[in-house]
């Protein structure tokens, strides 16, 4: 059986065809959310992000022009949704700082928190360890980190991605994996290979 | 034997090196035992990454999406309705304006004829009504005749009218 790529596919949803969304929806259904889960850490926002990021592939269906890898685009798409996100809980955080210290009242979150105790009972200490590492990673260090390791994104793609050369990125991903590999030093000396 | 740089490595490791310059540090790794601990050491960095464990989509994410979408396209669907109804309008708006315009510019066109039309002269009636035309016409002869049998008294009159010594007499007294 001769499976479509993706290209194929997104050409097939420009003329109008749902069920080859569909398939693109089950294809990357699962990497998106854990691309969003890794970036931001927080399953319900990642759930948003990734929703959102599959309805602009859709609103954008008849914008889209097949020179470039549609994983390219996706996570383009997706690296860009992401950063906002990270700045705008930033930017509320730096907010609610502010407020709380005004009125001294804890600003209310909208979190589901039966999500956050089930994500905090499956986390192991060496993922909260490796999860703690990689978030202190500058911002664009960190987008890199994942689309390389836990994303299979190729570099040259993420220079695509991140709109930036590909001997940055090889420069991005160097001192990033050097930060890692000070911080998880413990991780590392015990390793398995 | 000079040591690899660090970045050369960690690129090897991650088959960030082209071709050539690949095999030279494999070359190399393989006789160097400094070089070939730290490439062990980013391997164990690498595979001890693979221990975060990620998220898994909820199982109403496709049914959220989809609903999503359908939402999306009834609203791009409504706006692009709702444009054909805004340029209907504004094509109906410009006709109704051009159809006003058009209207009171015949109107104008039409008044300005009656105003001329009034103005020209009927010729008909061109008769000499103005008195610089009157003088210009020849007298008839019996109205000549007329005019110099009573010369002597207009004459009279003009010197009668002109008269300024009467100008000069005592006013009689109101009282």
């Amino acid at each position: 059986m001769v499976v479509d790529s993706d290209l194929d596919l997104m050409l097939r949803v420009r003329e109008g065809d749902s069920g080859s969304f569909d398939e693109l929806l089950r294809r990357y259904r699962a990497p998106l959310v854990n691309y969003f889960y890794r970036m931001v850490h927080d399953q319900a926002m990642a759930e948003d992000l990734a929703q959102e990021a599959f309805l602009r592939v859709y609103k954008a269906r008849h914008r889209y022009r097949p020179d470039a890898r549609f994983t390219t685009w996706l996570y383009r798409i997706a690296t860009n949704l992401a950063l906002n996100a990270i700045r705008d809980s930033r930017g509320r955080q730096r907010q609610d700082a502010v407020t709380t210290g005004e009125d001294g009242e804890t600003p209310i979150e909208f979190v589901d928190p039966k999500a956050s105790v089930e994500q905090e009972l499956i986390e192991t200490d060496r993922s909260r360890m490796i999860r703690e590492a990689i978030e202190t990673l500058p911002e664009n260090q960190r987008a890199a980190v994942i689309l390389h390791k836990y994303q299979d994104v190729d570099y040259r793609q993420i220079a695509g991605i991140l709109s930036i050369s590909e001997s940055a990125v090889k420069s991005l991903l160097f001192r990033a994996y050097e930060t890692l590999r000070t911080r998880l030093e413990p991780l590392v000396r015990e390793g398995k290979i | 034997m000079k040591c690899l740089e660090r970045e050369k490595l960690f690129q090897l490791i991650h088959g960030m090196l082209e071709p050539q310059p690949a095999e030279e540090a494999r070359a190399h790794l393989a006789a160097c035992g400094e070089c070939s601990r730290m490439a062990e050491e980013y391997q164990r960095l690498d595979a001890a990454l693979d221990d975060w464990i990620a998220a898994e989509p909820s199982p109403w994410f496709d049914a959220r999406l989809r609903a999503r979408v359908a939402s999306a396209t009834a609203r791009d669907s409504w706006f692009r309705l709702g444009r054909v109804r805004v340029l209907a309008a504004a094509v109906a708006a410009v006709v109704v304006i051009l159809a006003v315009v058009v209207f009171h510019h015949q109107q104008v066109v039409e008044n300005h004829h009656s105003v001329i039309s009034q103005q020209q002269p009927n010729p008909a009636a061109a008769q000499p009504s103005e008195p610089t035309e009157a003088l210009r016409q020849p007298v008839p002869p019996d109205e000549q005749l007329k005019m110099d049998e009573n010369l002597s008294l207009l004459e009279d009159y003009d010197v009668v009218s002109n008269f300024d010594a009467l100008s000069e007499l005592p006013q009689a007294k109101d009282n």
